[in-house]
C-alpha cells in the first residue's frame, strides 16, 4: 500500500518535471490581476511542484506519498487558521466527496476570520507588538496590524507604512513601530534590518562584525536614518508635566493630564528624524573620528545605495526616513523579497529554504535555489499579496505530502520532502484546547477592538461623547500650554460628570461591546484576542508565547511544567473535568460506546481510531464506564499526536 | 563562515547516520569494548592522569583514560551527544581550530569512531553493562586500617554502576582527583537501608565522602561505614543512629567533617569524636548532647567548629552594643 | 576554596601539593577562629585528598528589587551626618565592620559574611538594572540573555533529577528565563512560597486509578505514533511525562511544602513572603536544588527613605540572619552560597521628600557561606558613599564570583543560536580575594 503511494507521488512529480521542460516560464499575464487570477494561481502551484520535483531528481530523493485526508485537514486548519478543526468542521470535510475538496478547504480557511487571527500571532511575534507602551495603551498599534491583515494590505505597503510612520498613534497606529522602542532606536534599526532584510547588524553596534563584513560605521550610518525622531509638540507635554506638580492640583486632574500627555504627545512621531548621527565617543576605527557626525547611508549590496548628507540639512534630512522606507521595499533591493518569500515558505511548509530566516549572509545558499528565485518572482507578480501567495503554496502538491518521519538536523539544508513534525505553538495549543471547550470560538473579538474609548480609572468614560481619536484631534490643535491645560481641566470635569456612562451608537457601540468582551469571556478567546503578550505565568506564556521582547521569540520547547499543566492543571480544570466542555457534549450524542469513541477521536485528533485503538477504548468504556470519557479525553490530549502538527 | 561550518557538520552527521544504519541501530555500544580503545589510541597520549609527580599533567586537566576521569571532566551530557563536549570536539570540521585530536598532531577519529561515540553518549554514556552479579564478594575481614593502606586506584566501574542502580549518586570529589569519590543518596534516601549502604564497600578504597542523611541506616549499618578508612566527610543527619553506631566509627581517623544533627547521639559519643584529630567541623543540633559534652569536645578539639545550636553560631558578641538583642 | 574544575589553574597547585604530600596545605587564615575555613594541618593529610572545603553546591540568591540603599544597610557613613541621615549605625560581630542599626541580627552574623562595598553598575533604571544584575549583560532588543540560574544549570546541571534545579520565588519570572539557552535551562517560578509547586499534585477531580489509566491509555496511543516518528523531539516530549510522574511521586516534592516546618522555624525566618521564601530556599537546598532565587521588592525609596528602609530591613534582617544560622546548624552553609544582590544603590544626598534616588555608581551586595570568607569587606566607597575608592565589582564580576564558588568554568563560552559568544559574567573575572 505504501509502496503504491510512493510510486504514485514519484510519477506525479516526474510528470511535472517533464512537462516543465516544454512549458518553461509560465506565460505572464497582466500583473494587476494576477493575485486574483485563478488560472495564474493554479499554474503557480504547479510550477512550485515542478521545482520541488526537479530537486528530488537532482538529489535522488524519493518523494513521500500524499497525506491522508485527516492529516491534510488537521494540518490545514492548524496552519491556516491556527487551531484544530471542530468536530463539525472535521465531519464536513471528511464526508465531502468532491475531488476538489482540499482546494475548497484552503479557499474557505483563507477567507475566514481565523486566518486573520492566526496571521496576527505571526505578525505580533515578528514585530514584538505589545499592547502597552511605557505609560499608555498600544491598542491603536494592535488595531492597525489587525486592520492591515483584515484588508489584506500588501506586505510592501505595510512595511513601508510602518517604517515611514509619522503622526499620532490614535490617528496612525503604525507609529507604534517606533513608540514601542522609545529610547532604543538603534536596536529598532538593527531589528528592522533583521526582520525585513534578513541581515543581522547588531553586533556592529559596538565593534566591526566578527564574521560578516559589517563595520561599526555601517551600523551607525544605518542608525542615522531613524536618529533624532521626536514626539510631537514636546514642549506642551513638558508644560503639562510642570502643571501636574503644582500645589492644589488634585490627583484626578493630574491623572487626566497624564493621560493626555502619554496618549497624545508621547504616542506620536512628529518628523522624519535628522538623518545624521554622532559616532560613539570610543569609536576606534580609521574611517571616522570619535563623536563625529555622519550622514545616513544604506547598506551596500542591497540595491541602489542611498545617502543623507550631513550638510544639506534642510533638503535631505527632512525626508531621511521616507527615503529609507522607499529603499527598503524597493524592487532594487532583492533581499527584501527573498526574506519574506522564505518566511512565508517556512510558515506554510514548516522549514525555510534557508535558515535561519533572518541571518542570510553572502555565504548562504538556499536548499533549492531555483525554487527560491521562483518564489521571489511570484511574490512580485502577486504584488506582495501574502494571502494570495500563501494560497498558491497551500494548493501545491508539496503542501500535501505526507509528514516526513525522520527528524532533520537543525540549521542544515533541508531538501523539502514533506513537513517536519513540529510542536504546536503556544497559540495553536491554546486555540485548539478552546475548540474542545466552546462553540463559535472565532466570533469572539477582543484586543485591539477595545477601540478608541477613553480609559480612565480602569474603565471607559465619555462613551459616545468623546473617543481617543477626538481627544487626539482636540489636543493636537493647540499650540500653547495654557490652551492644553484649560482643555485638560475641562476634560477632567466632563469625566467626573460622566460617572454613569452613557451609550452611543454605531461604531461606538461596537467598541463598547469589544471592551466588554474581556469581561464577558474572560480569557476564553483566541490568543490573538487576548493581551499581547499575556502576563507571565499564563498558560500561553508557559507554553512559549513570545514575551515580545525580541523578534520571533516564541518557543516550541516543551518542559515539565507544561506537562503538569496538562495532567493536573489548566487542561484538567477546563476540559477534562469540565462536563460541559464541547468535546463531552459531542461525545454524549454518540449512541454507543463505539460512536462516542469515534466522536472523541474526530474532535481531538481529527481522525477515526484504528482498529487497535478502538479495541483499547472499548475495553476502557467497558471496564471503567463512568470515568471512561474523561480518561479518554485526557489520554488523547496527552498524546504526542495532539501536541505535534504533522 | 558560520554557515560553512554548519554545512560541514551536516555532511558529517549524515555520514554518521549512514554508518549507524550500517552497524544497525539496535546494537549496543559498550564502553570497554568500543569506547576505551578509541580513547587509548586517540586521546590518552595527552589526557592521562598523572601517576607520579614527574608525569606530565593531563592537558586542560582533562583525564580521558579512566571512566571517572571522563565523568568528572564535564564533557558528557548522557543521552545527548550533540550537547556533549566529548562528541562535539571530535566531530568538528577537519579544519576547525577546536577539533580534537588537534589537526596538527594527531590523526582525527574515523567516521566509525565518531559514530560509536555519538551512539554511546546518546544511549546514556554507560560505563558498565553488567550488574552487581559480576562483582566479587566483599571481603569479610575488611577494616578501616586495611582500606586506608589500599592504593586508591581507578574505581571499579561495575561497582559504580551497581551502586547507581541502587540509587546512589557517585562523583569524584574533584575533576583532577578522579579516584576519590563522594557517595550520596539524592532523592532515594528514604528507601536506603543498611543493605544498600554495605554495598559501598565495593569501592571502599575510593570513598572519601559519604552522605547518608535521612536514610534508614542503623547502628548496625554503621559497622560497614566504619570500614571506610578514607572517609573525610560523613553526613548522618536525621538518621536513627546513636552512640552504639558512633562506636563503630572509631577507626575513621581521617574524618574532618561530621554531621550528626537530628540523631540520637548523646554525650557518650563525645570521647570517640574527641579522638578525631583532624576534625574541623561537627554538627550536633537537635541531639541530646549537653553543654558538658560540648565542653569536653571543645577542650579536646580547640580548633574545630562545633555547632550545636544558634547559640553557637556566631563568633564574638563582646564588641556589640547590646548583645541581648540577638537572642532570637 | 571552590570546587576544582579542569579550567581552574589553582587546581594544579593543590594537586601538586597533594602529590608531594605537602604537610602545610594552608588554604588561608581566616579572620575568626569560628569560621568554617580554618584549616588544621597535620602529617596524615597526605593519605587523603584535600577536603572540598567550602565548595558551594547550591546558591540562594536574594534579590533586593528596587535598589537597596547602601548607606542605610551595609555601607553606613556615621562620620558624615549629612549623607547618613537618621539611620543608626551599630558594631557587628567582627571588629572594624559597622552596619546599619536596622540590621541587628545580621550584625551578629557578620562573621559569616563578605560585604562587596564596591559594587558599580551602568544601569540607572530598574528594569535595565535588574536585567544586568541577573544576566551580566545589558538589555538588548535583539537577544534574551539567560538568567544566572540558567547559566548554572547549563554549566553544572541538576543534582536532584526528580525536581527542578532552578527555582525562583516571588520575583518576576523574567529573572528565571533560560533566554537563548531555551526553556530547558530556565527556572520554575513560584509566585508565593506558601503555594508550593503549581500543578504538581493530582487534581481532586481525578482519582488515582483513573489518573494511572489515563497515562496507560496515552502510552498505548503513543506506541504507534512513536513507532512512526522515531525522533528525538518525540522521545523528549514523552520523556517529560515520565519526568512529570517522577516529580509528582518524588519524595522530594515535600521540599516545596512549608507545612512540614515547625512553627518555631517559620518564625525564625519571619512570617512574611520573603522570610518564608528564604525558608523554602533552605528546604530546596536540603533537597539538592542548585539555584534558588528569592525576591523582595519595595526598596525603591524615593519618598520617606528612612521609614521605608527600616521596615524593609526588619524583614530582611530576620530572614537573612535566620537563613544563615539555620543553614549553619544543619551543616549546609559550607556548601551553600548565599548571595544578596540589588540593581543599584541610592543617592547619598537626601532629596526633598526625605527619600533617596537611584544611584548606580556605588552600592553594596554581599555573600555568605559557600566557601567565601566571613567577616570580610571587599571594596570601599569614599567618605560620602559617593564613589568606589577601590575594589570595584560589576554585576558581571559578582555573577562570575558566584560561578566560581560553584566551581563553574567562568571563561566557558556558550554561543547563542545565532553564533554570538557569551560567558556567565560577560567576560568578567571572579573576585577570588573573597574566598577563604
Amino acid at each position: 500500500m505504501k509502496q503504491i503511494r510512493i510510486s504514485t507521488a514519484l510519477a506525479f512529480f516526474t510528470a511535472f518535471f517533464i512537462l516543465d521542460a516544454s512549458s518553461q516560464l509560465a506565460q505572464r499575464a497582466g500583473s494587476v490581476s494576477k493575485s486574483q487570477s485563478v488560472e495564474f494561481q493554479i499554474e503557480s502551484s504547479k510550477k512550485i511542484d515542478r521545482l520541488v520535483g526537479a530537486d528530488f531528481r537532482k538529489k535522488q530523493i524519493r518523494p513521500l506519498g500524499k497525506a491522508t485526508d485527516s492529516e491534510f485537514l488537521r494540518r490545514a486548519y492548524l496552519n491556516v487558521i491556527g487551531r484544530i478543526p471542530s468536530y463539525e468542521e472535521s465531519v464536513e470535510f471528511l464526508n465531502d466527496e468532491d475531488p476538489e475538496k482540499r482546494n475548497k478547504l484552503i479557499e474557505l480557511l483563507l477567507s475566514s476570520y481565523g486566518y486573520n487571527m492566526h496571521m496576527f500571532n505571526w505578525w505580533a511575534d515578528l514585530l514584538r507588538a505589545t499592547d502597552t507602551f511605557q505609560n499608555t495603551s498600544g491598542a491603536p498599534y494592535i488595531k492597525w496590524i489587525k486592520d492591515s491583515i483584515a484588508e489584506n494590505k500588501s506586505y510592501k505597503t505595510m512595511v513601508h507604512q510602518l517604517v515611514a510612520a509619522t503622526g499620532g498613534g490614535w490617528q496612525n497606529g503604525a507609529v507604534g513601530y517606533y513608540v514601542r522602542d522609545k529610547g532604543m532606536l538603534k536596536d529598532n534599526m538593527a531589528n528592522t534590518t533583521r526582520i525585513f532584510l534578513g541581515t543581522r547588524i547588531e553586533c556592529a553596534q559596538c565593534h566591526n562584525h566578527p564574521f560578516d563584513s559589517w563595520k561599526q560605521m555601517d551600523f551607525y550610518q544605518m542608525a542615522a536614518f531613524t536618529n533624532g525622531i521626536k514626539t510631537s509638540k514636546n514642549h506642551l507635554a513638558e508644560y503639562l508635566e510642570d502643571k501636574e506638580d503644582m500645589d492644589g492640583v488634585s490627583r484626578g486632574l493630574r491623572d487626566v493630564s497624564r493621560l493626555v500627555r502619554y496618549a497624545v504627545y508621547d504616542f506620536s512621531i512628529s518628523d522624519s528624524g535628522t538623518g545624521t548621527i554622532k559616532l560613539p565617543k570610543d569609536y576606534k576605527y580609521r574611517d571616522g573620528e570619535p563623536g563625529e557626525r555622519v550622514g545616513a547611508k544604506s547598506l551596500s549590496h542591497f540595491g541602489k545605495t542611498i545617502k543623507v548628507s550631513t550638510r544639506s540639512k534642510s533638503t535631505d534630512s527632512g525626508k531621511a526616513r521616507q527615503k529609507f522606507a522607499d529603499w527598503l521595499v524597493s524592487s532594487d533591493n532583492p533581499r527584501f523579497t527573498k526574506v519574506i518569500a522564505n518566511r512565508m515558505w517556512k510558515r506554510v511548509m514548516g522549514t525555510g529554504l534557508f535558515e535561519p530566516l533572518d541571518n542570510f549572509s553572502s555565504a548562504s545558499e538556499p536548499s533549492n535555489p531555483s525554487l527560491m528565485s521562483y518564489l521571489e518572482e511570484l511574490l512580485v507578480d502577486l504584488d506582495y499579496d501574502l494571502k494570495a501567495f500563501q494560497k498558491v503554496l497551500y494548493k501545491s502538491y508539496a503542501f500535501q505530502l505526507s509528514p516526513n518521519t525522520i527528524q532533520h538536523p537543525d540549521r542544515t539544508a533541508y531538501h523539502f520532502n514533506g513537513r517536519q513534525l513540529k510542536r504546536l505553538s503556544a497559540e495553536q495549543i491554546w486555540d485548539s484546547l478552546l475548540t474542545l471547550k466552546i462553540d463559535k470560538l472565532d466570533q469572539r473579538k477582543g484586543n485591539g477592538y477595545g477601540g478608541d474609548a477613553i480609559i480612565y480609572g480602569g474603565r471607559p468614560v465619555l462613551v459616545g461623547k468623546k473617543s481617543m481619536k477626538d481627544l487626539y484631534n482636540d489636543v493636537m490643535a493647540f499650540d500653547t500650554g495654557g490652551e492644553v491645560w484649560d482643555y485638560t481641566k475641562k476634560l477632567h470635569d466632563q469625566i467626573n460628570a460622566d460617572k454613569g456612562g452613557s451609550k452611543g451608537g454605531g461604531e461606538k457601540m461596537e467598541m463598547m461591546m469589544a471592551y466588554n468582551a474581556s469581561k464577558k469571556y474572560g480569557d476564553e478567546m483566541r490568543a490573538s484576542e487576548l493581551k499581547s503578550p499575556m502576563p507571565n505565568g499564563h498558560f500561553l506564556r508557559q507554553f512559549g508565547q513570545s514575551n515580545r521582547e525580541v523578534i520571533e521569540n516564541s518557543s516550541t520547547d516543551s518542559d515539565v511544567t507544561q506537562v503538569l499543566s496538562i495532567l493536573n492543571g489548566h487542561v484538567e480544570r477546563h476540559i477534562t473535568a469540565n462536563g460541559s466542555a464541547k468535546v463531552f457534549r459531542v461525545m454524549k450524542k454518540g449512541k454507543t460506546d463505539k460512536e462516542k469513541i469515534n466522536r472523541a477521536f474526530i474532535s481531538i485528533l481529527s481522525r477515526l481510531p484504528t482498529t487497535l485503538e478502538k479495541e483499547i477504548f472499548i475495553e476502557e468504556f467497558k471496564s471503567n464506564g463512568a470515568s471512561a470519557p474523561e480518561n479518554m479525553v485526557s489520554a488523547l490530549i496527552s498524546t504526542a499526536e495532539f501536541m505535534f502538527v504533522q | 563562515m558560520m554557515l560553512n561550518i554548519s554545512f560541514r557538520n551536516l555532511s558529517i552527521s549524515f555520514t554518521v547516520l549512514m554508518f549507524l544504519q550500517l552497524i544497525g541501530l539496535g546494537q549496543d555500544v559498550d564502553y570497554k569494548k568500543h569506547i576505551a580503545p578509541i580513547m587509548a589510541s586517540k586521546c590518552n597520549s595527552c589526557h592521562t592522569a598523572k601517576k607520579k609527580e614527574s608525569d606530565k599533567k593531563p592537558k586542560a586537566g582533562l583525564v580521558l583514560n579512566t571512566p571517572t576521569g571522563i565523568r568528572s571532566g564535564r564533557v558528557l551530557e548522557p543521552g545527548d551527544a550533540s550537547n556533549s563536549e566529548l562528541y562535539i570536539r571530535v566531530s568538528l570540521p577537519k579544519n576547525a581550530d577546536d577539533l580534537m585530536p588537534p589537526p596538527d598532531d594527531g590523526s582525527p577519529l574515523s567516521t566509525k569512531e565518531v559514530a560509536l561515540i555519538k551512539k554511546w553518549i546518546d544511549d546514556g554514556a554507560k560505563f558498565s553493562s553488567g550488574s552487581g552479579g559480576s562483582l566479587g564478594k566483599i571481603p569479610a575481614d575488611l577494616d578501616a586500617r586495611k582500606v586506608k593502606s589500599m592504593p586508591a586506584r581507578e574505581p571499579n566501574a561495575d561497582a559504580i554502576a551497581y551502586l547507581e542502580d541502587l540509587g546512589a549518586t557517585i562523583n569524584p570529589v574533584s575533576a583532577t582527583l578522579p579516584e576519590y569519590l563522594s557517595v550520596e543518596w539524592i532523592s532515594t534516601y528514604y528507601k536506603i537501608t543498611d543493605k544498600e549502604i554495605e554495598q559501598i564497600l565495593h569501592i571502599a578504597a575510593n570513598v572519601v565522602e559519604a552522605d547518608l542523611s535521612r536514610t534508614k541506616v542503623t547502628n548496625e549499618g554503621l559497622k560497614h561505614v566504619g570500614k571506610l578508612g578514607r572517609l573525610t566527610h560523613l553526613n548522618l543527619n536525621r538518621t536513627e543512629i546513636g552512640d552504639k553506631g558512633i562506636e563503630a566509627l572509631a577507626d575513621l581517623q581521617s574524618l574532618e567533617w561530621l554531621n550528626l544533627y537530628g540523631t540520637k547521639v548523646t554525650d557518650a559519643s563525645m570521647p570517640i569524636i574527641a579522638k578525631y584529630r583532624d576534625l574541623k567541623a561537627v554538627y550536633l543540633w537537635n541531639t541530646a548532647v549537653t553543654s558538658n559534652g560540648l565542653s569536653t569536645l571543645r577542650k579536646a578539639l580547640p580548633e574545630a567548629k562545633i555547632v550545636r545550636d544558634t547559640d553557637d553560631r556566631a563568633g564574638r558578641f563582646d564588641n556589640l552594643d547590646d548583645p541581648g538583642k540577638f537572642d532570637f | 576554596m571552590p570546587d576544582k574544575t579542569i579550567f581552574n589553574k589553582s587546581d594544579e597547585v593543590s594537586r601538586r601539593q597533594f602529590m608531594i604530600g605537602a604537610a602545610k596545605n594552608c588554604l588561608g587564615v581566616s579572620v575568626l577562629p569560628m569560621l568554617g575555613a580554618t584549616v588544621a594541618t597535620n602529617d596524615t593529610f597526605a593519605a587523603a585528598p584535600p577536603m572540598r572545603r567550602g565548595a558551594a553546591k547550591s546558591v540562594i540568591f536574594l534579590n533586593m528589587s528596587g535598589g537597596m540603599s547602601h548607606l542605610d544597610t551595609f555601607d553606613p557613613k556615621p562620620q558624615n551626618q549629612e549623607v547618613q541621615g537618621p539611620t543608626p549605625v551599630i558594631n557587628t560581630s567582627v571588629d572594624g565592620i559597622q552596619i546599619s542599626g536596622f540590621l541587628p541580627k545580621t550584625a551578629a552574623m557578620m562573621n559569616y559574611i563578605t560585604l562587596f562595598r564596591g559594587m558599580r553598575t551602568n544601569q540607572g533604571a530598574h528594569e535595565q538594572g535588574q536585567y544586568l544584575l541577573h544576566r551580566s549583560y545589558p538589555m538588548r532588543g535583539t537577544i534574551v540573555h539567560p538568567a544566572l540560574g540558567a547559566w548554572v544549570m547549563r554549566l553544572s546541571g541538576r543534582r536532584n533529577t526528580t525536581i527542578p534545579g532552578f527555582v525562583s520565588v516571588g520575583g518576576s519570572a523574567e529573572n528565571a528565563t533560560g533566554g537563548f539557552m531555551g526553556a530547558k535551562y530556565g527556572g520554575v517560578p513560584l509566585g508565593n512560597a506558601n503555594d508550593g509547586l503549581k500543578d504538581s499534585k493530582r487534581a481532586h477531580s481525578v482519582s488515582e486509578p483513573d489518573f494511572n489509566r489515563r497515562l496507560e491509555l496515552a502510552d498505548k496511543m503513543n506506541t504507534t505514533f512513536h513507532g512512526k516518528f522515531k525522533q528525538k523531539q518525540i522521545k523528549t516530549y514523552h520523556g517529560l511525562y515520565d519526568e512529570a510522574i517522577k516529580l509528582m511521586t518524588s519524595e522530594d516534592l515535600k521540599a516545596f511544602d512549608l507545612n512540614h516546618e515547625d512553627i518555631k522555624i517559620r518564625d525564625l525566618y519571619g512570617q512574611n513572603g520573603f522570610g518564608q521564601g528564604c525558608l523554602l530556599a533552605r528546604r530546596l537546598v536540603e533537597h539538592q536544588v542548585r539555584f534558588i532565587e528569592v525576591s523582595m521588592g519595595g526598596w525603591d525609596t524615593h519618598n520617606d527613605n528612612f521609614v521605608s528602609v527600616e521596615s524593609k530591613c526588619q524583614i530582611l534582617d530576620t530572614a537573612l540572619a535566620g537563613l544563615i544560622s539555620d543553614l549553619e546548624r544543619r551543616g549546609l552553609l559550607d556548601s551553600t552560597l548565599v548571595a544578596l544582590g540589588t540593581e543599584f544603590g541610592r543617592t547619598p544626598e537626601i532629596n526633598d521628600n526625605t527619600g533617596r534616588d537611584h544611584f548606580p555608581r556605588a552600592f553594596t551586595c554581599l555573600m555568605a557561606g559557600g566557601g567565601v570568607k566571613g567577616g570580610f569587606v571587599h571594596g570601599e566607597t569614599d567618605r560620602k558613599a559617593h564613589t568606589v575608592k577601590e575594589g570595584i565589582v560589576t554585576p558581571g564580576m559578582f555573577n562570575a564570583t558566584i560561578g566560581h564558588a560553584l566551581g563553574l568554568p567562568t571563561e566557558k563560552v556558550v554561543n547563542s543560536p545565532s553564533g554570538r559568544p557569551f560567558t556567565i559574567g560577560d567576560e568578567a573575572k571572579p573576585v577570588k580575594e573573597v574566598f577563604a
